[in-house]
This record gives C-alpha cells, structure tokens and sequence, in this order.
C-alpha cells in the first residue's frame, strides 16, 4: 500500500470513531487535525474541544487501537493540538445535521453581549425565542438553552472561547 | 537571553498547584451546591480547574522527564507553590467558596495573560488555550457576587463574613516565588507583578462594589514567607495525603 493509500485508509478508519457523547464521529466534530506517516509510525493530531473533557482519553485510546490495528502500522499516537484552539466552525454540515436532530444547536452567540436575549434557533421549532439558562451543561462544550415558544429545553454545542 | 528554566517550571507549577487543590476542594461541593444547575456548574468548573492544572504538569514534566503522577504524588511538601488562599477551610459557606474562587479566578486569567505572550512557544500556546476556557469562569463567578450582593442582608453579610475569613491571605496570592522577576528579563513570563496587582485591583474591583464589598491587594512584604516559597500551612499536608491514598494503598493501580 503506497503512502496516499494508507493515509486515505486512515482517513477513513477515523471516519467510524464515535465521539462518546455525541451521535457524531470525530470527522464530523472537526477534532482531527492532521495525520502524518512516518515509515509505518502514525502520529495524529487532534484538537480537544475543552481541555478537561473526559471524553479525549476515550477517543485516544479508539484512534490509536483501531490505526495500530492495520498490518501496514506498527506505532500510532495521538498529539493533543492547543494552538489553534478548536472552534465550533470545525464541525462538518453533517456533523451540525446530527447534532441538530439530537437536539443540539451548534452555533456561537451572534455577540457576546446578547447571552440572555439570544437569537440562538431553538433546534425543535426554529424561533429565535431563546434563552440561556445555564453556561455549564451535561458535557464542558454544550450549555442549557430553553425556548420561550415551543417550551423546549436544549443544548448549545459552543466554542470554548466565546 | 536565556530562560532560567528551573525559575519558569517552578511557576508553572506554582499555578498548577494553584489549581489542582482550588480543583480538588471545589469537587467538595459536588452535590451539594445550592441549585441544581450549580451543582453542574461548579463540578464542571472543578474539573476544569484539575484539567488545567494537568495541562500545565505536562508541560513540566516533559522538560524533566518525569509523569504529572510524579509531580503530584512524590514531590515533596516543600516544593509545592501553592498559596495558602487554595487551602483555607470554606466549612461549606458557599460565599466563603465563590468568593475564594472569584478571587482565584481573576488572578489566574493575568497570569495566563503573561504566560500566553511567553518567549515559550509551546507554554504559550497551553497559556493561551487555558486563557480563552477561563473566561467562562470569571464571568460565572462575578455574576454570583452580584447576585449574593443584591439578593438582601443575609446573603450580603454571609459575603461580607466570607471575605473577611479570607482577607488576611490576599496579598499572598501574589507573593513571588524566588526568582519570580528574573522571568519578566528573559521574556518567558512577561510582564510585572505590580501591573498585575493593580489589573487584578481593577477587575475585582467592580463585582466587589455592587455588592458593597471592597478588597485592595499589594504586595506583600517580604518577610512574610507563604506558600510560594513553601512555607504551608497545615492544610495543604492533610489535603495531600488524602489526595494520595488511593495511589499508596495500590501502587500502579488503573481506572
């Protein structure tokens, strides 16, 4: 297998990781950033979406066990990437699909200064009638939103630097 | 010129130390906090708090070789850098524990400020990451101290009590650990310790006000040896060994 094959092969392996918490892979979510193939070594970079999220160790151990696991490699692990940060933009059109059909808006704030009165679509009716309710939901990257029109509560899927 | 390595790792892991045990007695409150969205709030921020703390360890022991285990559970007391403010007994007071926080937390975003612009590239760039998390906190935790001021005299004296149980170790969070200004020459920590006495002055400052409290720092004379020149008080110990009784009872044990 020539060194395009491998790394497409890779590609697509990475393509079938789940993130633990989300209906999403880790493609879909933007968290990988490059692979790199060095003889049979394979280092891939990824960027975490909060630091303390509990999931990464999780999605570490998926990528290096399941790349390790192809014949042509003999060593694959995974660099945790700081700079650039990773941004909410980084998730694919079907990654925001599956996100909205779980119940997940993914969307930064339109401004900072309008936390409470939002404009944030409530992802089951669409109105803009939204709230915050809290910045610190079930999981460091997702916060408690409640929509005043249909009665909905729901997630925001956020960038960790807004 | 060349960065003094020993002085910048010792830093680092004066705010790593910082951190874990804020993290570690903020995860006290898990449970317990006042509404349920703050008991998520507040346990997420703990994690956070120890997550960064690990970022920070990393960075540290990748330069001596060593794991964050290491730096944790086998340094010895002498050379944590912690202040003794980390340490204070909050007994559950939940203004005594936003309050402490806040303080923290405010401190902690200057210092990722200058450690964001470091000669370091690689400290610079977890700096800066931590930095852009932090945010969320200090606004989080201003917003309670606004909320506490206004919401009437009880909440308002129980903040008033808080501050005062915590005051006598404010000017200690800014104590240096030695060597701390020969870091600002060499690029790797720029900045000073006055201009961030005064920024934090300023951004403590506003949510204190509105809730009719009033905190001025400076710096502390230099006879007072704290914990950033590991001199502890006797918190820190016990919370060290709670911390590590798991590992001694079964060394090399997994999760």
């Amino acid at each position: 297998m020539g060194k395009g094959d491998l790394k497409a092969t890779i590609q697509d392996i990475l393509a079938t990781i789940l993130d633990p918490e989300l209906p999403c892979t880790i493609i879909e979510l933007g968290l990988v950033e490059d692979v790199r193939i060095d003889g049979s070594d394979v280092v891939v970079t990824m960027m975490p979406t909060f630091v303390g999220c509990p999931a990464l160790e999780m999605i570490e151990r998926d990528v290096t066990r399941q790349v390790s696991a192809l014949s042509e490699v003999s060593t694959c692990s995974v660099t945790w990437q700081f700079e650039p940060a990773w941004s909410i933009e980084r998730v694919n059109e079907e990654g925001k699909r599956k996100l909205l059909a779980h119940g997940v808006t993914p969307c930064n704030i339109p401004s900072a200064a309008s936390l409470t009165a939002s404009g944030i679509a409530c992802p089951t009716c669409d109105s803009t009638n939204t709230r915050m309710e809290s910045r610190f939901g079930p999981t460091r990257c997702r916060s408690i939103w409640f929509c005043d029109d249909c009665r909905n509560g729901f997630e925001r899927m956020r960038s960790p630097q807004e | 010129m060349a960065v003094n390595c020993e002085i910048l790792e010792s830093l680092v892991c004066s705010i790593a130390d910082d951190r874990l045990m804020l993290g570690h007695v903020a995860s006290e409150w898990t449970g317990l906090a006042p509404i349920l969205e703050e008991d998520i709030a507040y346990s997420s921020m703990a994690q956070d708090l120890v997550s960064h703390a690990l970022v920070l360890y990393q960075w540290v022991a990748d330069r001596r070789g060593c794991t964050p285990d290491d730096l944790v559970f086998e340094r010895p007391l002498e050379e944590w850098r912690c202040c003794d403010l980390v340490t204070v007994a909050d007994e559950f007071d939940w203004a005594t524990c936003i309050l402490r926080h806040f303080l923290l937390a405010h401190l902690d975003r200057l210092r990722f400020e200058r450690l964001s612009s470091s000669s370091e590239d690689d400290l610079a760039a977890r700096a800066g990451r931590l930095l852009a998390e932090m945010g969320m906190h200090a606004e989080h935790l201003d917003e309670w101290i606004r909320r506490l001021g206004a919401s009437g005299d009880g909440a308002r004296s129980r903040l008033s009590t808080g501050l005062a149980r915590l005051a006598g170790e404010v000017d200690m969070l800014f104590e240096a650990i030695d060597g701390e200004e020969t870091l600002a020459d060499d690029g790797s920590y720029p900045g000073s310790l006055e201009a961030m006495i005064e920024a934090w002055n300023a951004a403590t400052a506003g949510p204190l006000q509105e809730a009719g409290l009033s905190i001025v720092a400076a710096v502390p004379a230099d006879e007072r040896r704290g914990g950033r020149r590991g001199a502890h008080g006797a918190l820190l110990a016990a919370h060290l060994t709670e911390m590590g009784e798991a590992r001694r009872e079964a060394p090399g044990a997994a999760w």
